[in-house]
Order: C-alpha cells, then sequence, then structure tokens
C-alpha cells in the first residue's frame, strides 16, 4: 500500500506536470528540427509515435510515453486529487476537456485510416489507396480475363519481412501456395544487362534482378519487391518477381500483374497499395485550377463532384470540395488534397486527388476545446465576480477605517 | 537476483516496463494463412489489371506500352479442331482429338528462344539445352518470319497439372525483341504426330488483322 500511495503521489504531482511538459517542448523542438532530415512521416514515428527516443545520441522520453504520463496526471493531479467544491467545478470541468482531448489524440492514432482518392474527370472510384502501406494480391481471373476475386496478403504479414525473409502463404481456396522469398522495402528491378546489375547478388529471374535501394524520406516514394515462388499443389513450382512500380500511378493507366495458369485457371499476382472502400463513391465532375498571374503557383483549386451511393448509382448530390472545405460524409472527411496530369501538351488534363480520412475522432478535438472553453471561461466569471466582491469588500472596509479615523481624531 | 517481496518500489517499475517491452517484441515468421478475401467487380474497369503482360512490360522495359498479348490476328481452324474461348494468355485456343485432349494455341511470353525452349524442355521432363542446340534447330516460317520448329516428347507437367506420360510438343518459337512469341501443340504423342499438318495449316493461316483507320 506505501508502494502505490507513493506511486499515487509521483503521478498526481505538479512536478510530474512540469517535467512532462518540459519534454514534450523538447520533443517538438528537435522533432520538428529533424523532420528537416528524416521527413514528415519518419519523424513523427522517431518523436511522437514511441516511448522512448534519442536526438544526436542524448535519450529523450517518445511523445507516446509523455502524453500518457500526462493524461495519468491530469486524472490523478486535476480530477482525483482535487479538492470538490463547487468552486473548483469550471476548473474540473476544463481539466475533463483537457483529458478528452488527449483522449481524442490517442483514438485518432489508433483508428484512423488515412488514405486517397484520384480520379480525372467522369472517373468514378469507391476504393481509398494507402499513402504508404502495399500489400500483394492474389487475383482469379475469369473466362473472359477478368479478375474477379483479390485474395489478399496483407501489409501486417509484409511489414515484418527483410530482405533475408522467407515466408509461406496459403489458403484452402487456393490451389497453390506463395512463398515470399525476400522483400525490400524499396527497391528497383533491373534487366541483366544493366551494368549496374552486373554485381548484384541474388536470383535473376526472367532476365531480371532486384536492387536494394534505400529508404526514402518520404515511405509514399518507396517501392517494394519481393521474390515469389509460386507452388501448385502438383506440378512445377515458378519463380516471379513482384514491384511496386508495376502498380498503376495515373488514375487512367491499370497495373501490370504477373498472369500464370494453376489447375487449368487464369490467375495473377499484383503488388499494389493496400485499398479500402469508403460508404460512398466519388464521381468528378469538373476540375477547377488557377494559377497566380504569371506563375505556376496554384492559387486556387476545386473539384466538382457528385456523391453517389454506389458505383452504379446514376444520380447524386453535387458537392463542390476546395483547398480549406472538406466534404464530410457518413464518418469520412474528403479533403482537396493534390492533382496531377501525366498530359505533356500545352493544355493538359488534371486528376484530382482527395485525401480520405475515415477518422471516428474527428471532431471530438472541437468538443475538447469547447469544453475546457467553457470551464476556462466560467472559471474566469468566477474569478472575476469574487475579485470585484472583494475590491469591493476593500474599498469598504477603508471607507470604515477612514470614517473611524475621521471620528476619533474629531472627539 | 532481484526479490520482489524485499526490493524497492522503482525494482518492480523496471521489472513492469521490461516484460512490457518484450511484449511487444517481433513475432516469429510461421506460414500465414490468407484470409482476407474481397470481390472485384469486373463491369467496373477502374481497378482491373493487365494481364498476360511479360516481366519487361511489368518493370517498364518494354518499348512498346504493356498491352496484354500480341497484335490483332486472324486465322482459319484447321478440319478437326475446334476453337475455344481465348484467355488472358491465350490470344488464340483450339482443342482437338476425341476428347479434346489435344491443344494448340498461340501466347507470348518473356525470355526470348533459349529459356522458352527450355521451360518446354522442363515442362516434359527433359534437361535443358545450350544456346548452340537451340542454334541448331529447325525453322519454319511463321508469319511471314523464320521460327524455330521444335518437337519433344516425355512426362508432361503444365502448372498445377498432373503429369502425363508419354506425351508430344510441337511448337514454334519466334524471338522478337527479346520476347517469344510461339505456337504450342500438346497432346498425347500419337495423336500430336497425327495432327502435324493441321498445326501447319493453322500456323500458314496466321495474319495480321489490317486496323481501319
Amino acid at each position: 500500500m506505501r508502494f502505490l500511495y507513493k506511486l499515487y503521489k509521483i503521478l498526481s504531482s505538479y512536478w510530474l506536470a512540469a517535467v512532462t511538459l518540459f519534454f514534450m517542448t523538447v520533443v517538438t523542438l528537435v522533432g520538428t528540427l529533424d523532420q528537416v532530415d528524416l521527413g514528415l512521416w519518419e519523424a513523427k514515428q522517431r518523436y511522437f509515435h514511441s516511448f522512448f527516443t534519442s536526438y544526436k545520441g542524448i535519450p529523450l522520453p517518445g511523445g507516446l510515453l509523455l502524453m500518457m504520463l500526462l493524461f495519468v496526471n491530469m486524472v490523478f493531479g486535476g480530477m482525483v486529487h482535487v479538492r470538490k467544491k463547487w468552486r473548483g467545478l469550471p476548473l474540473l470541468i476544463s481539466h475533463f476537456g483537457m483529458l478528452f482531448l488527449l483522449v481524442s489524440g490517442f483514438v485518432t492514432w489508433t483508428q484512423t485510416r488515412d488514405g486517397f482518392v484520384a480520379v480525372y474527370a467522369g472517373q468514378v472510384s469507391d476504393r481509398a489507396q494507402s499513402y504508404r502501406d502495399w500489400q500483394i494480391e492474389i487475383l482469379e481471373v475469369n473466362e473472359e480475363g477478368q479478375a474477379t476475386k483479390a485474395h489478399t496478403i496483407p501489409t501486417e504479414v509484409l511489414a515484418k519481412l527483410g530482405p533475408t525473409d522467407s515466408r509461406k502463404c496459403m489458403s484452402d481456396a487456393l490451389p497453390f501456395s506463395l512463398t515470399i522469398d525476400r522483400w525490400f522495402e524499396n527497391a528497383a528491378v533491373l534487366p541483366t544487362s544493366a551494368p549496374l546489375a552486373a554485381d548484384l547478388p541474388g536470383k535473376v529471374i526472367d532476365g531480371f534482378k532486384v536492387k536494394a535501394e534505400k529508404g526514402a524520406k518520404e515511405r509514399s516514394r518507396n517501392f517494394p519487391a519481393c521474390y515469389l515462388t509460386i507452388r501448385p499443389e502438383s506440378g512445377e513450382a515458378s519463380e516471379v518477381i513482384l514491384w511496386g512500380l508495376s502498380a498503376k500511378y495515373d488514375p487512367r493507366s491499370s497495373t501490370s500483374a504477373y498472369t500464370f495458369e494453376v489447375a487449368g485457371r487464369q490467375w495473377a499476382l499484383q503488388l499494389v497499395k493496400k485499398s479500402w472502400p469508403i460508404a460512398f463513391a466519388i464521381r468528378l465532375d469538373r476540375f477547377l485550377y488557377e494559377k497566380h498571374p504569371g506563375t505556376m503557383t496554384p492559387k486556387n483549386f476545386e473539384s466538382r463532384i457528385t456523391r453517389l451511393d454506389s458505383l452504379d448509382a446514376a444520380e447524386g448530390k453535387r458537392v463542390a470540395i476546395q483547398m480549406n472545405k472538406p466534404m464530410r460524409h457518413d464518418g469520412f472527411v474528403v479533403f482537396q488534397e493534390s492533382y496531377g496530369t501525366r498530359d505533356k501538351g500545352p493544355d493538359p488534363e488534371y486528376y484530382s486527388q482527395f485525401a480520405v480520412s475515415d477518422n471516428p475522432a474527428d471532431q471530438w478535438p472541437l468538443y475538447a476545446l469547447i469544453v475546457t472553453g467553457v470551464g476556462l471561461t466560467l472559471h474566469f466569471i468566477m474569478k472575476l465576480v469574487g475579485f470585484k466582491g472583494a475590491a469591493e469588500r476593500n474599498r469598504r472596509q477603508r471607507r470604515e477605517a477612514s470614517a473611524n479615523l475621521d471620528s476619533a481624531s474629531t472627539s | 537476483m532481484v526479490h520482489l517481496r524485499k526490493s524497492p518500489w522503482y525494482h518492480r517499475l523496471i521489472l513492469a516496463v521490461a516484460v512490457f517491452g518484450l511484449a511487444g517484441c517481433r513475432e516469429a515468421t510461421g506460414p500465414y494463412e490468407i484470409t482476407e478475401v474481397r470481390e472485384m467487380d469486373p463491369d467496373h474497369g477502374f481497378e482491373q489489371p493487365i494481364l498476360g503482360s511479360s516481366s519487361a512490360d511489368r518493370f517498364g522495359y518494354s518499348a512498346a506500352p504493356a498491352s496484354g498479348l500480341l497484335p490483332a490476328l486472324t486465322w482459319d481452324v484447321p478440319k478437326g479442331w475446334k476453337e475455344v474461348a481465348v484467355t488472358a494468355m491465350r490470344q488464340a485456343n483450339l482443342r482437338f482429338g476425341p476428347a479434346d485432349e489435344g491443344e494448340c494455341y498461340l501466347a507470348s511470353a518473356g525470355g526470348g528462344l533459349l529459356a522458352n525452349l527450355n521451360r518446354w524442355r522442363r515442362q516434359m521432363g527433359l534437361e535443358p539445352v545450350d544456346q548452340a542446340a537451340a542454334d541448331a534447330l529447325p525453322e519454319q516460317m511463321l508469319m511471314g518470319q523464320p521460327a524455330t520448329l521444335m518437337s519433344l516428347k516425355g512426362t508432361f507437367t503444365g502448372m498445377g497439372a498432373s503429369p502425363k506420360k508419354n506425351y508430344g510438343l510441337h511448337g514454334l518459337i519466334l524471338e522478337i525483341d527479346g520476347r517469344g512469341m510461339f505456337v504450342k501443340m500438346t497432346g498425347p504423342s500419337p495423336l500430336v504426330s497425327a495432327n502435324i499438318a493441321q498445326f501447319d495449316a493453322f500456323v500458314r493461316s496466321l495474319s495480321v488483322t489490317k486496323q481501319s483507320p
């Protein structure tokens, strides 16, 4: 019990709050400085999504640990430890608001799926794609040469593999197994005729080799590759290289899949970015793009879309999505993110890219700030009323003292 | 040795952190059971891949854009043969024999003459050969160009199929820009031998479709 009481005293102390806030300032500063070299994603992972980190060899607590300590400190110090009087109610409300803000940050961190949808005018899509997570899809192909079903080896499996790892993947629904023999987070695939390929170790498959590359500063620019062995239940095994650069990167192009036959059926393999369905379909009607005069700097760009209930729906709701005016619908937030083109002519056609966020705590920070604001406003009003009352009492006391002094001197 | 009952409180804290840390270690990579499956809508081409691409197409080393297979072709179906549905990898797909056990198809693949020749030899249970042996094979015209002709006999094992003894493979490989375009006939050996004339007739009838302007 003594140990628990000591722990409670430490966790509810002002000292812990001060130290936590000091380190949060330090970690924010060094994380921002290191972002220049590491890139945004890596800096976030290293400094803010970690329990412990270091900067130039100096060990530091990570953002996750600091947030958890601050949460615990506020629960014990700001809610449990404080005296429960009606005058303290506004501060309790504001502490609750701040705790809710930390909870919303945690829910956002653990539950949010961020991706993007890119479409040219006239195209419809109901799937969001990840910026940086990849997956292997085994496609069932029908007699008409159309992919009808995708069996997925997910990101979580691939993320645990490295250049020397091997992992067998199988399913009762497939007449073959796949073995991922080596996985490269970022790689180039070179023909053996290329001078750079001459001294490369590793297998040659169909005249190509995999060259491991250093990870890009922005993980979304990594193109993974792997060696795969396809082992049918009976018959000859075959080997193949899959590369992320075979995946489509323009909304009009298609992924070039590796196609093969097993048990008299067509199958295909593709290494593509992870994707997931969103609650509606987006049809781009028009993309508007405006530049600052005489420059290539965009002044404004916006998309006129029709939000459809499904890919096949003919009618839907027309919405304009602008740079600072996202569309919120059915738990998803759709932001105007960027645009692009593969046209090289003087008047290129642009595709519009939307950032799609599926965050159950999307509006929670707003609610938390409102609660905190209400608490602090009540607190300040009560302080102001108290101050005015005290000032009035002081004036009255001074007047009375002065009157007493006058009467004493008269007498 | 740390005795918990007598140890100061910070020993317990360190132990708890260590246990928590170990729990987060990477798990071993045993076989993975694929469970995630999704339906793809064939009517919406937005996420349909290009099938039948060669490695050069998939890795961006092909001069021509990846289009799937070969240029549009026409052909005559030889007497006694029948045409079946094409697939992503077979532009022409023919069957013959009493129980349709013989097949002949037109397709393309990366790797050129030697790679395709040795792939076929492996399928027939034969040892691979070197370039000199490949160069010594006879030629036959395929759409106006000399293609390499081969006739193999052995135990045929295609991908996923059970081994078939006493099978024959009669085929032509035409190497174009490092890729192999081929006509391949397989079936029971006597049946293949009896259909060489039909095979030649099919090859002679192949021609490129004239594109309308």
